[in-house]
């Protein structure tokens, strides 16, 4: 046993896994808190065209994406400086507009055609973009593991340190501005935060299972908890059971490391909903105490 | 002091045309009909609303800002523990997480708040219970203006009276100002010195002596 937990190939992409559940719903909390999860279903696949539009570019020989010749490090930039507008841009489109949901649907619908069509026009780093659409965990580099760690450890130490304003600015920003707080910087330090995690996470792990463990674990802590604290402690906690269950699912039975992710995060979140609607039924059923 | 001069107030279109200024120690209460701008003239002093004409000039150091009840409906679990501290937060620097009470404003948010409350989610307390939760999370702030949107909706009369004293001490010993938009002021008669009636787009100053004139009271809701 110990023989074989020491011969297990796959420490790497499991701690990529480990890190990414425990980490990415710390910024996926905003998104919930700031009523725009959908934001994390569209920015990841805006993400992932602008990671599809880099190779494209580099293929073009167009500056600087040319100059970039390892493909990690162009999905990186690709992921990162679409992301982080991205978000920013669709944050205040939310903000300022209040049409949040049509342009999120525009977004997505916009962004998976993009990618798709841009795709089978030039196949360029194809294998690589495919697998990244299907969570290639499995794949990941000593140095992308680094860029993981530090792009996501300092994301969650400036989070926790500025918790109070951004709490406060996301839960009640009509307070917070009475308050006399600049509630419009605040959100786009949160959102920035939020975008450079989304840029990372997609450039590892592909978009969906970036959407899946910013969001999933959030709502599926939410019955169980009481307070903002532990419903962080919750979150963390399922999204790194959820991909490290689902990775190690996939070395087991072969499959997409990415979409195994996903699915067992899907469990989870059904399975909490389920857990909570029974115990639910139950107390209400129960006979009032004497 | 909060001033409004010359003010033409609304979201789009005017609803209000009034003339108000909130000076230190002034306890003022706005009543009046639903729909007539009683909800847009406190957003208007909060800063929420900018006054479609006119000019709106703030001397208050920090306001503070009680909303409906109905508006704190939040997507994920909060307990009123937490919900005090992020009020107290806005009173010290962002690098500093937490914010203490001290003196009086420690004293009110005690009275306001019973121990056993503090661990519980916001959704779990009673409306009576969430309304002194935010009125704790105002003054937790130590602010120095209080701005209050209908805090008696669906309140008891203890809960009121409660209320009126707490807000009576800040208004004397912190020599604060509050404005508070009801349609229940019967509690808050005692410590009030300014009535605003909001009516047919206008505002109206009623005397003191007027407004306590028991015939013009209503009976609370039972």
């Amino acid at each position: 046993m110990t023989a074989a937990l020491l011969e297990f190939p796959f420490w790497r992409p499991l701690c990529a896994s480990l890190l990414l559940g425990l980490f990415l719903p710390v910024f996926g909390r905003h998104l919930v808190l700031g009523r725009c999860a959908l934001l994390g279903l569209a920015v990841p696949q805006l993400t992932m065209t602008g990671i599809v539009a880099a190779f494209t570019a580099a293929a073009l020989h167009w500056f600087p994406w040319h100059t970039i010749r390892d493909e990690s490090t162009l999905a990186l930039v690709g992921g990162l400086s679409t992301g982080i507008p991205a978000l920013l841009l669709a944050g205040s489109l939310t903000v300022v507009r209040g049409k949040a949901e049509h342009w999120l649907i525009f977004g997505y619908l916009a962004a998976i055609t993009s990618t798709n069509l841009l795709l089978a026009a030039g196949p360029v780093g194809e294998t690589y973009l495919k697998d990244l659409l299907q969570g290639r965990l499995l794949l990941i580099s000593p140095v992308t593991l680094i860029v993981l760690i530090l792009a996501l450890g300092t994301g969650v130490v400036i989070s926790i340190g500025l918790r109070q304003r951004l709490l406060l600015v996301l839960t009640d920003p009509e307070y917070a501005r009475v308050a006399g707080l600049n509630v419009g910087r605040w959100k786009q330090a949160a959102l920035l935060l939020d975008g450079t995690a989304t840029g990372v996470a997609v450039a590892i792990a592909g978009p969906n299972v970036t959407f899946a463990l910013l969001v999933l674990p959030v709502l599926a802590a939410a019955p169980f908890a009481k307070s903002l604290s532990s419903h962080l402690l919750f979150s963390c906690v399922l999204g790194a059971i959820g991909a490290a269950s689902g990775f190690l699912a996939s070395v087991w039975s072969d499959l997409p490391s990415g979409d195994c992710v996903t699915a067992f995060l899907c469990l989870l979140f059904a399975g909490a909903s389920v857990t909570k609607t029974v115990f639910k039924g139950r107390h209400a059923q129960a006979p009032p105490r004497e | 002091m909060i001033i409004l001069e010359n003010a033409v107030i609304g979201y789009e279109t005017p609803v209000l045309r009034c003339d108000v200024s909130v000076k230190p120690g002034d306890f003022v209460i706005v009543e009046g009909a639903n729909g007539a701008g009683k909800s847009t003239l406190l957003k208007t002093l909060a800063g929420l609303l900018e006054p479609l004409s006119g000019r709106r000039t703030v001397g208050f150091k920090r306001l503070g800002w009680v909303p409906q009840q109905d508006a704190m409906d939040f997507p994920l679990p909060i307990n009123a523990g937490e919900m005090v501290a992020l009020g107290a937060s806005t009173a010290a620097p962002f690098w500093r997480v937490g914010g203490r009470q001290t003196g009086f404003f420690k004293s009110a948010v005690d009275a306001l708040l019973e121990p056993a409350w503090l661990d519980l989610p916001v959704s779990q307390l009673s409306g009576g219970q969430r309304q002194r939760v935010l009125l704790a999370r105002a003054l937790a702030a130590n602010p120095d203006c209080l701005l209050l949107d209908e805090p008696t909706a669906g309140v008891d009369v203890h809960t009121q009276s409660v209320m009126a004293s707490v807000l009576s001490d800040f208004q004397r010993y912190c020599a604060s100002a509050v404005v508070m938009v009801t349609h229940e002021p019967r509690a808050f008669l005692d410590v009030a010195n300014g009535f605003l009636k909001v009516a047919s787009g206008r505002l109206e100053k009623l005397d003191v002596s007027e407004r306590l004139n028991p015939s013009l009271v209503r009976s609370p809701a039972r």
